[in-house]
C-alpha cells in the first residue's frame, strides 16, 4: 500500500533536493537552484497526490496531512520568492522550515490519525497559514535591516528593505484575504473584528503606512524604519500575542487551547 | 478697524491660508483632535452609533449623497483649503494611523464595539481621504494608473460594504429538530420569522478515538427540499442568504442564517485587493519614476 509508510523516503529525496537548491542559491547558481527546488516540490507533490488517491479524499483532515501541505506550500512560496526577488537566503529558510514539518510528520505518526476540528477542515486552511508564515519571515528580515539602518545609516540596504516589504506585505495581504474568504464559508462573515482579525488589520494598515511614507516622503527614511519596527511589533501581537490578551478569550481563532 | 462678523470669518480664513507653515499644519491637527474628542463625548452621552437607522434604503441614499458631496468637494480643490488638506500626504498618514488605531482598540476589546462613534467616524474619515485620493490619482500624464486604481478601489469597496452595508447584515440563529419551524432568534435576542420552513431530517456526528468531534453533518429539509449542511460547507438559500451549521443541541442542531445583501461588493473589493497583492508581489512598490 502507498501511504505514510513510504513517506520517509520522499522526505529524504525532497530534503536533499531542497538543500542542494539552497546551496546553489547561496553560490549564485540561480537557474540550477530554481530547477532543483521545482524537483523538490514535484517529489513532495507526488506524495500528496498518491496519498490523495489512496485515501480517496483530499488529504486535509488530520494534523499530519496539514503539516504535509505546510511543507509543500513553504517550498512553493520559497521558490516563487527566490525566482522573483533573488534573496539568496530565502531558499535556505523555506528548506529549513519545510524539513522541520516533514521530520515532525515522520517522528510523530500519531498525528496522521488525529483529526482537525471540523472548522479547520477546509482547502483554505493550509495556504492561509503557509502564506502567513512566509510573510512573517520576509517582514522579519525587513525589520532587522531597518534596525541595522537606524544604527549604521547605510543607504545601500534600502532597496533590499523595499523589496522585502513589498513581497512580505503582498503575502500578508493574501493570507488575510484568503482568511476572509474562508471565514465567509465557515462562519458566515468575511470580517468580524475578532481579536486576531483586528490586530491583523492594525498590522496591515501600519505596513501600508510604511509604504506610503516611503513613496511620498523619500527623505523620511528614519521615520520609515521606525514605522517598520512598530508594524512588526503589532505583527507579534497578531501572531501569538493575542492568545495572552483577555480580548481573545472568545476568539474564534483560538484552536490551541484545551476547552 | 471694525469687521462685520462675515468679514471677520473671512479674515480668519485668509489668515489660515497665508499663515506660516507650522501654524498651517497645526490647525487641521487641532480640528481632527477636536472631532475625535467630540465623538468620544457623544459616545459617552448617547451610547453606540444608531446603525439600524441606516438600513436599506437609507444607506444607499446616504452613500450616493456622500459620493456626490465628495465629488463636489473634489471639484473645488483649487480653492478649498479643507480639500487641499485632505489630499495632502499628512491626511493620508493620519487616515492610515486612524485605521491602525481602530484595529488596536477593537483588538483589545473582548466584545468589539464596531458601532461606536469613534470607529464609525474614523472609518468615514478614512473613506473621505481614500475617495479624494482616487479621484485625483487614478490617472496621470502617462495614462490610467491601473495598479493604483485596483488596490485603492479594492480597499474602497471593502470599506464601503463594511460601513454602509453593515446595517443590512442580519445573523439569525435557529435550533431545529424533526418538527418544521420558521422561528429564528436575531442578534438582539428577538424572534424573527423566516419565509421558509426548516426541519431536521438527520444529524450525524463523527468522533475520533480521543472523543473530539471529527465532522458534523446535518440533513435539513428546506421547504421539503432536502439538503446537506456541514461545517465549512453552508447551503445557499438565495443570493445573500446562506444557512450554516454551527453547533449541536439535544435532539437537534443549531443553524445560523446569514443575510448579507452587500456581499458582492465585499467580494469584488477582496478580489481587487488580491489582484493588487499579486501585482505588488510581482513588481514591488518602488515608484520607478522617482
Amino acid at each position: 500500500m502507498i501511504g505514510w509508510n513510504i513517506f520517509p523516503l520522499f522526505v529524504v529525496v525532497t530534503a536533499v533536493l531542497a538543500v542542494v537548491a539552497s546551496v546553489l542559491a547561496l553560490r549564485d547558481c540561480r537557474k540550477s537552484a530554481i530547477i532543483a527546488s521545482l524537483f523538490a516540490v514535484a517529489v513532495l507533490g507526488a506524495f500528496v497526490v498518491m496519498l490523495w488517491v489512496e485515501l480517496e479524499r483530499p488529504p486535509m483532515r488530520t494534523m499530519g496531512e496539514t503539516r504535509l501541505w505546510y511543507s509543500l506550500f513553504l517550498l512553493v512560496a520559497g521558490v516563487a520568492t527566490y525566482a522573483k526577488w533573488r534573496f539568496k537566503w530565502v531558499l535556505s529558510f523555506s528548506t529549513l522550515l519545510a524539513t522541520v514539518f516533514m521530520v515532525i510528520n515522520c517522528l510523530r505518526p500519531e498525528l496522521h490519525d488525529k483529526s482537525l476540528m471540523p472548522a479547520l477542515q477546509s482547502a483554505w486552511f493550509m495556504p492561509h497559514v503557509a502564506v502567513y508564515m512566509f510573510s512573517y519571515a520576509l517582514l522579519g528580515v525587513a525589520t532587522l535591516l531597518a534596525i541595522y539602518y537606524l544604527v549604521k545609516r547605510n543607504e545601500s540596504i534600502l532597496p533590499a528593505i523595499d523589496n522585502l516589504l513589498g513581497g512580505g506585505l503582498a503575502l500578508f495581504t493574501v493570507g488575510m484575504l484568503t482568511g476572509a474568504l474562508w471565514a465567509k464559508q465557515a462562519w458566515g462573515e468575511y470580517w468580524s473584528w475578532d481579536a486576531k482579525e483586528a490586530w491583523a488589520a492594525a498590522t496591515w494598515f501600519l505596513y501600508l503606512g510604511a509604504i506610503h511614507l516611503r513613496l511620498m516622503c523619500p527623505r523620511g527614511v528614519q521615520k520609515f524604519c521606525i514605522v517598520l519596527i512598530v508594524a512588526f511589533l503589532s505583527l507579534q501581537m497578531c501572531w501569538y500575542g493575542v492568545n495572552y490578551l483577555p480580548s481573545a478569550e472568545k476568539s474564534v481563532h483560538s484552536y490551541n487551547r484545551n476547552n | 478697524m471694525l469687521y462685520s462678523p462675515k468679514n471677520y470669518y473671512l479674515y480668519i480664513w485668509k489668515m489660515c491660508v497665508t499663515m506660516n507653515c507650522s501654524t498651517k499644519k497645526l490647525v487641521p491637527r487641532v480640528v481632527i483632535a477636536t472631532v475625535a474628542v467630540a465623538l468620544f463625548v457623544v459616545q459617552l452621552l448617547f451610547g453606540e452609533f444608531p446603525a439600524w437607522f441606516f438600513a436599506f434604503p437609507m444607506n444607499l441614499l446616504v452613500g450616493v449623497l456622500w459620493l456626490v458631496a465628495i465629488w463636489e468637494g473634489y471639484r473645488r480643490r483649487a480653492t478649498s483649503v479643507v480639500v487641499q488638506y485632505l489630499l495632502s500626504a499628512e491626511a493620508t498618514y493620519i487616515a492610515l494611523a486612524v485605521a491602525a488605531i481602530i484595529g488596536v482598540v477593537l483588538g483589545l476589546q473582548s466584545e468589539p464595539s464596531t458601532t461606536s462613534w469613534l470607529v464609525v467616524g474614523g472609518g468615514l474619515y478614512v473613506l473621505i481621504v481614500l475617495t479624494l485620493v482616487i479621484l485625483r490619482g487614478w490617472r496621470n500624464s502617462n495614462g490610467v494608473r491601473w495598479r493604483f486604481l485596483i488596490t485603492h478601489c479594492g480597499l474602497l469597496l471593502a470599506l464601503l460594504s463594511m460601513l454602509f452595508g453593515a446595517p443590512d447584515k442580519q445573523i439569525l440563529r435557529m435550533q431545529i429538530n424533526c418538527t418544521p419551524s420558521r422561528e429564528a432568534i436575531n442578534e438582539r435576542g428577538e424572534k424573527s420569522f423566516l419565509d421558509y420552513e426548516l426541519r431536521l431530517e438527520n444529524f450525524t456526528m463523527e468522533h475520533s478515538e480521543d472523543g473530539t468531534p471529527k465532522q458534523f453533518r446535518a440533513t435539513v429539509a428546506v421547504d421539503e427540499k432536502v439538503v446537506d449542511i456541514e461545517v465549512n460547507s453552508p447551503y445557499s438559500q438565495r443570493y445573500g442568504e446562506d444557512i450554516y451549521l454551527v453547533s449541536y443541541a439535544p435532539e437537534g442542531c443549531v443553524l445560523q442564517i446569514v443575510r448579507e445583501p452587500w456581499r458582492v461588493v465585499s467580494l469584488i473589493g477582496i478580489v481587487l485587493l488580491l489582484l493588487g497583492a499579486f501585482l505588488l508581489f510581482m513588481k514591488g512598490f518602488q515608484n520607478r519614476g522617482q
